[in-house]
């Protein structure tokens, strides 16, 4: 019996896409190792070292830029094959790979990069000798992204860059970090934007932790100090870089989903509740608890199917101005309710702090710091109160 | 100036909700004495609380004191706000108050009183047991005749600060299946705790000690008695962390609303887009009734000679919960990025409200604790 929807209905998936998703169930379960596996089913998180040894195992097969076309080096899969892909993989128990360098500048040196940028990075991107992270977001520019300050100045073949970066994601694990930065203050505020690729280890830079509420060390202050960038790590124009990192969040409309790793935390849901107890019965048993799980079972299949519904419309070019948001919303609001309920599933027994990333010798799910942790899913890419305004202007103008 | 003093110990408190001069004298007195603490250690917290003649006036009216619920919930409510996790609710709010109104009942009783009136000695309470829910009776703790003595057996869990406490009330269930109340002296127990950290940074311990040998003095309350204590003292306990969590709440609110009146995005304040306008004034309404909820619980808790009305204390419970969970959500998804940074306060309150949320079940399990 399929334990989801998803995995076997006739009517969902044509019987290629069937053989396809038993081709990946049967490779996930042959070549992740189970080390990686079982720390993900016991709610930690991921460190470099995984995602390195998983990337470098699914590049043997051909799978590690599975969202890239074919002539990139990628599987060329349609976007049901990657869907069907990632849930596969996130179910098993599988580290998400780096989506800073696979689905965000990658597509953007696909697009615009000119044939060296191309050759350098695309196989390194896919076999993760570089890690990637991105500097958009500045102190005073969050949601008003255009208003960015860090300033880039070219001197002969080189760009000299001064500002500051922050809430980057995964700074201190990566090697290079790929930026929007101000080469000019004239005229139109998204024209004076350029798209720069930056080595971490460039002298000038400077990576602080932030540490977040759930005591994780995930995201980071970057600084730049007269930090001098070669001009041939510019992509594609100066001042162009807006219409860049755009064309990203266009092209990359419908890569929010996350509905594997959603199912593998419902089943880790149920287990938390089945072995805590609550008033002498467990958890699972409860009245009130089973009628959360079931309005959450409900929900997120409800979001798993519009999520496969938007799939099929873009792939037959039937786009409109809400597949992109809504999903967004619906995604990162569905995360958030698994996290929240895993923590009323422990109740009291949730409360022991043991932040992601210390050493624990007694069990512990980590629901309560992931229910902290998740807090992000509607603040980052792009605010839940952003992708409402973007559908809203899309709908009502 | 001494709060004792000011208060008039004949006239008890206004009916509530009635505006009261003394009280809000009180209030801000201990918000402002918090406020200019910051992040204080526990002793330097009383301290603040000895000199403001807090101890006094939690002493019952016959005592020359406030002695109400209320009154213990008012404070709680501040070290809310204050972002304060304090052993003050368990020790002077649940079991100090419980104390005095049994006054005179043997010796032990009477000095362990005395010390908490005195704000020097420190009691808790441990409640939680292998269940997510705190154990109400059907104790796993075992006390046991063996000869002439009484042994007991400990399996507790969470005991929140345990390891400051000089006393240790301990519930547990006699080989006839009634309920009985156990007091140890640190000496007991405190080399046997495993303590560990919340999330909210309240240190707790979890205790398993086997064979303990007890003096008859150790043996507080038997039966129908233990378990009406046991009763009163959760109660005190709802109601303080619905004041509590009620305070947490005010500082989240309140920092949202300088947030949004601070933060500039597109060339504008936040508080400028109505789409967060009416977000906040929704929080607002929501904090308002936890604090109508939380100010009920409390004086639901004044009024039970015969015990506190409990069906009402978990209509208060549910609201201030489901509150909470609101609250911290909102106003953490209003700050953006910043708030989830363990720079700011925001985090701290956040994890607050969730502790104080789940400590007797979440709000589902106020609604089915009366259906239990
Ligand atoms: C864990 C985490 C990881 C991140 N990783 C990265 C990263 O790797 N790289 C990177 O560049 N950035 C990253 N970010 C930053 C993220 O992109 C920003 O947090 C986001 O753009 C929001 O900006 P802000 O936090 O400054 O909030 P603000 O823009 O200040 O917004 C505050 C609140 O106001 C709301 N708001 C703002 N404008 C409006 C409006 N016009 N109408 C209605 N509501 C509005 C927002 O939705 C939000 O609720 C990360 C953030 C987090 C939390």
């Amino acid at each position: 019996m399929p334990q989801f929807a998803s995995d076997g209905m006739r009517a969902l998936f044509t019987a290629e896409e069937m053989s396809f998703r038993q081709e990946v169930r049967a490779f996930v379960a042959a070549n992740l190792p189970a080390e990686i596996a079982s720390k993900l089913m016991g709610g930690l998180h991921p460190g470099r070292a995984d995602v390195e040894t998983w990337t470098r195992i699914l590049h043997e097969r051909g799978w590690a830029a599975y969202s890239w076309p074919e002539e990139y080096g990628g599987p060329g899969f349609s976007p049901v094959e990657r869907y069907i892909f990632e849930d596969e993989c996130a179910r098993a128990g599988a580290p998400e790979l780096v989506p800073f360098g696979l689905k965000m500048v990658a597509p953007v040196i696909m697009k615009y990069g000119d044939d060296r940028q191309k050759a350098h990075y695309l196989p390194r991107i896919a076999r993760l000798d570089d890690f990637w992270c991105q500097g958009y977001s500045e102190p005073g520019s969050g949601s008003d992204l255009a208003s960015l300050k860090t300033r880039a100045v070219l001197e002969g073949d080189r760009y000299i860059v001064d500002g500051q970066k922050v809430w980057t994601t995964s700074a201190h694990e990566a090697d290079w970090i790929f930026c929007l930065v101000r080469t000019s203050k004239e005229g139109k505020r998204q024209n004076g934007i350029t798209f720069l690729l930056i080595d971490l280890k460039s002298p000038g830079i400077t990576i602080r932790p932030i540490i977040t509420l759930d005591g994780k060390h995930e995201i980071n202050e970057v600084w730049f100090e007269g930090v001098e960038v070669p001009v041939e790590n510019r992509v594609g124009e100066e001042g162009k870089g807006w219409t860049y990192a755009k064309y990203l969040l266009e092209h990359e409309r419908l890569n929010f989903g996350g509905m594997g790793f959603c199912k593998r935390e419902l089943a880790r849901l149920k287990a938390m509740a089945a072995e805590t107890m609550r008033g002498g019965r467990p958890v699972l048993d409860d009245p009130g608890f089973k009628l959360r799980l079931e309005a959450l079972e409900a929900e997120l299949l409800a979001v798993d199917m519009t999520n496969l519904r938007f799939l099929r419309e873009v792939a037959a070019g039937r786009e409109n101005a809400l597949q992109a948001p809504v999903l967004k919303i619906i995604s990162s609001e569905i995360q958030q309710t698994i996290s929240e309920l895993q923590t009323r599933a422990l109740g009291s027994r949730a409360l022991a702090f043991n932040p992601q990333g210390t050493a624990s010798n007694t069990p512990h799910h980590y629901a309560a710091e992931n229910y902290c942790n998740m807090r992000k899913t509607t603040i980052y890419a792009g605010s839940n109160e952003i992708q409402r305004n973007i559908a809203a202007k899309g709908i009502l103008g | 100036m001494n709060l004792a003093a000011e208060i008039d110990a004949g006239d008890g408190l206004p009916v509530l909700f009635e505006p009261d001069d003394t009280l809000d004298m009180f209030k801000d007195m201990v918000g402002r004495a918090l406020g200019d603490l910051g992040q204080a250690d526990w002793s330097a917290i009383s301290a603040v609380l000895k000199e403001l003649g807090l101890f006094e006036a939690l002493l019952p009216a016959s005592r020359g004191g406030y002695g109400g619920a209320r009154l213990a919930s008012l404070v709680c409510d501040r070290l809310g706000e204050a972002g304060l996790a304090t052993p003050f609710t368990v020790s002077w709010a649940a079991i100090g108050r419980f104390l005095n109104t049994i006054e005179g009942s043997g010796p032990r009783l009477d000095e362990i009183a005395a010390g908490l009136n005195e704000g020097s000695a420190l009691a808790t309470l441990a409640m939680h047991e292998t269940d997510a829910l705190p154990a109400s009776r059907d104790f796993e703790t075992r006390l046991r005749h063996v000869g002439e003595r009484w042994e007991i057996d400990i399996c507790k869990r969470m005991i929140p600060f345990a390891a400051q406490a000089d006393w240790l009330f301990v519930p547990a269930t006699t080989e006839s299946g009634a309920a009985a109340l156990v007091v140890l002296g640190r000496d007991a127990f405190s080399d046997a705790l495993r303590p560990y950290d919340l999330i909210d940074g309240t240190p707790a311990a979890d205790l398993d000690i086997t064979g303990l040998a007890l003096s008859d003095e150790n043996i507080l309350l038997f039966g129908k008695e233990a378990d009406a204590a046991l009763r009163e003292m959760r109660n005190m306990l709802c109601a303080a962390l619905c004041a509590e969590a009620v305070g947490a709440m005010r500082a989240m609110v309140t920092a949202t609303r300088d947030y949004l009146g601070m933060r500039r995005q597109f060339g504008q304040v936040l508080s400028d887009f109505q789409a967060l306008r009416h977000r906040f004034i929704d929080m607002e309404i929501v904090l308002t009734k936890a604090e109508t909820m939380a100010a009920l619980a409390s004086a639901a808790v004044d009024n039970g000679a015969g015990g506190a009305d409990e069906a009402l204390v978990d209509k208060c419970r549910y609201i201030v919960i489901r509150s909470a969970w609101a609250v911290s959500q909102e106003a953490m998804q209003m700050h953006g990025a910043i708030g989830m940074a363990s720079e700011t306060p925001l985090g701290a309150y956040f994890k607050r409200l969730l502790a104080l949320s789940l400590w007797f079940g979440d709000e589902d399990e106020a609604l089915l604790a009366q259906t239990r």
